[in-house]
Order: C-alpha cells, then sequence, then structure tokens
C-alpha cells in the first residue's frame, strides 16, 4: 500500500464572515496578507518532593485566537470590530455641503451672522472634499480656512494665502439675508436676517462632499451606540493546482479593535485578532475540511 | 415754441449728502470690491452694504 497523498495547506484565498442569528453572510475579505488560526494550549503539570519531573499532567486551557491581515476596509469590518455599522450614501451628483454649526462662540451662524451655506449652483464641480472653518474677522466679514490641500485642484484651483490655510484673499462681506459667493470652492454663505454683526474671532464649521459616486461615513467611539457582535466565519486557504481545497469555519468569534494605517507609499494593512469561543449549539470551536475534488 | 431750458431736458443730478469713512474697511462681496480708506465719501456705495458700514462703524 503506498503512502497517501500529503494534506498541505498553501496560502489564504478569503475569510468570509456571518451573522451567527440568520447566517448571512456580512461580506468576503479577498485582500488579505495572512488568516490564521491559534490553538495553543499548556499542560497543568504536577510537581511534588524531589522529584525534577512531572508526576503527572493534564489539559489546560488552550487559547484559540484567529488573526487577520486585511488589506481592504468593506464596511462589515467597521462593524464587527469597531462596533458601528456604517453609513452608505448614494451618489451625489451636485456634491454635498452640510449644515454649518458654530464651534466657537454663537455667532457666526444665526440671524446675525450666516443663515446657512449650500452649494454654488452652477458651480458644483468646484467643490472640494473637506472640512471648513469659518472666522469671523470682524462684525461682518470672515475668513474661510480648508483642511487640506489633498483636493484643492478640484475643478477651479484653490489656494492657500498662508500657513493658517487660510483660502480667502480678504475677508469675505456677509450681509442680511443675501448670498456672498465663493466661487473657486463650489459653496455660497446665505447671510442672516440681520442685521449682520458677528463677534470677532468666533468660528463655524462645515463639511464639503465633491459630486460623487457614492460616500461612507462611520463615527466611532459613542459609549451608547457602540455593538461589537460575535459572529462567525469561513477561512478559505487559496485552491491549489490540484484542486485541493481546505476551509475552517469559525462558529463564534469575538473581536474588538481595527488599527488605520497610513504608511508613506505603502498599502494600508491592518492586523486584528478574533477570540475563537465554543459554540454550544455545534458542540464546537471550529471545523476543518479538506476536499479533494475529483472533477475540475 | 420757445426753446426750453436745460434743465427742463435732463433731471437734475440727485444730489447725495457725503458719507464719509472713519476708517479704512474693504467690502468684498461676490462681483463688488470697495477698498474703502478713511476720509472717502462712500455714498455711493450701494445700499445693501450701508448697515454693515454702521456696524463696522465706518458711517
Amino acid at each position: 500500500m503506498a503512502l497517501p497523498a500529503p494534506r498541505l495547506i498553501f496560502g489564504v484565498h478569503s475569510m468570509t464572515p456571518y451573522n451567527r442569528t440568520t447566517g448571512e453572510f456580512y461580506g468576503i475579505l479577498k485582500v488579505l496578507g495572512g488568516s490564521s488560526v491559534s490553538l495553543s494550549g499548556e499542560t497543568v503539570d504536577l510537581m511534588g518532593g524531589s522529584s525534577k519531573y512531572a508526576w503527572g499532567s493534564e489539559d489546560g486551557p488552550i487559547e484559540s485566537e484567529m488573526s487577520l491581515k486585511p488589506k481592504e476596509y468593506p464596511n462589515f469590518l467597521f462593524e464587527l470590530f469597531l462596533g458601528k455599522a456604517p453609513t452608505q450614501n448614494s451618489a451625489e451628483t451636485t456634491g454635498n455641503v452640510s449644515t454649518i454649526t458654530d464651534k466657537y462662540g454663537t455667532t457666526v451662524v444665526g440671524s446675525v451672522g450666516i443663515a446657512s451655506v449650500s452649494a454654488l449652483s452652477g458651480s458644483e464641480a468646484n467643490l472640494k472634499n473637506g472640512k471648513y472653518v469659518v472666522k469671523a474677522a470682524s462684525a461682518t466679514t470672515v475668513d474661510v480656512y480648508y483642511s487640506s490641500d489633498l483636493d484643492l485642484a478640484r475643478g477651479t484651483n484653490g489656494t492657500y494665502q498662508d500657513g493658517t490655510l487660510k483660502i480667502t484673499a480678504s475677508p469675505l462681506t456677509i450681509t442680511a439675508a443675501s448670498d456672498t459667493n465663493v466661487t473657486d470652492f463650489g459653496f455660497k454663505f446665505t447671510g442672516g436676517a440681520g442685521p449682520i454683526a458677528m463677534t470677532t474671532g468666533e468660528t463655524a464649521t462645515f463639511h464639503v462632499r465633491p459630486v460623487n459616486s457614492g460616500s461612507m461615513e462611520v463615527r466611532i467611539g459613542s459609549s451608547s451606540d457602540s455593538i461589537f457582535p460575535e459572529f462567525g466565519s469561513i477561512v478559505a486557504a487559496q485552491k491549489r493546482g490540484n484542486q485541493e481545497m481546505v476551509t475552517i469555519e469559525l462558529f463564534r468569534c469575538k473581536g474588538i479593535g481595527l488599527p488605520l494605517g497610513f504608511e508613506e507609499n505603502a498599502w494600508s494593512e491592518a492586523e486584528i485578532k478574533a477570540k475563537l469561543l465554543y459554540d454550544s449549539a455545534e458542540d464546537a470551536v471550529f471545523r476543518f475540511l479538506h476536499v479533494q475534488p475529483s472533477n475540475t | 415754441m420757445p426753446k426750453k431750458k436745460f434743465w427742463e431736458n435732463e433731471p437734475l443730478p440727485e444730489f447725495k449728502t457725503p458719507l464719509i469713512a472713519k476708517k479704512d474697511f474693504k467690502i468684498v462681496h461676490n462681483d463688488y470690491v470697495r477698498e474703502i480708506k478713511k476720509g472717502d465719501d462712500v455714498s455711493d456705495v450701494p445700499e445693501m452694504y450701508l448697515n454693515n458700514l454702521k456696524i463696522e462703524g465706518i458711517i
């Protein structure tokens, strides 16, 4: 009788988490640097007397853990490991300008300052992604600051005036109930009912999204709004040239934490871990499956 | 028919009381930009900006 073919495992293909209640898949992770299952156990040894060796040994606990190295960031990663499902926005053909809100003081936004900020019709192509700060330069004028030059060249080029990230060459005049256009940046301020009388130095902020085919947003960290669900997952090794496949189904996983790295000239890769727990319904922690198909 | 006097043909120019700027200021509002220096007559500034000039202490 010949020796059987060795059972070999090569590479990683995917990790597929699923909802433990409904069985539905959250999605699939394919851009993976690795996905491994660690099962390290200890023995509990009985030492005593003058013997240098154990009198007995029994099974200790097994530390069971899955480690993942995803290089992509689908929505479900935020839900499973940061406790909050993102909001996926549909396409915005005229971009998006958020509501302007006071940051320091109370006079920039309102009847004595700016009633609202909105996209400037016909100049939406100039909307530039990022956060903006509006600062009262005097009672009736404001300067505007923009968070990064990442998107400064979208549409009509914008320019910084100085190192404070100011984009207004001169303070803009806000007039009661009329629009002040910031054309190169695609938005306009509408003055409050007036009379305009802001307090110098007070500020307000708003965000802009350019014309887009979609966007995602998630706010992480609320103590009242974070749920880290247990989940099942199926890890698949790379299919070998002889069609051999290996999958591991982990019935009950729990993870917390998702590093978000930005490295110079490198793709972002996270390293995350999930505990593997006993599933009483399955009476198991995981299932290891090896298949050697006989057809292609 | 007697020839009309010149003031009967043309409307008399509107007389505006001068408004003298008390300090420097600049209005930048869409296409309207007006650099004001202390002592300038700002009576020609559009009415929509007069409240602003009062609030700023220019007039």
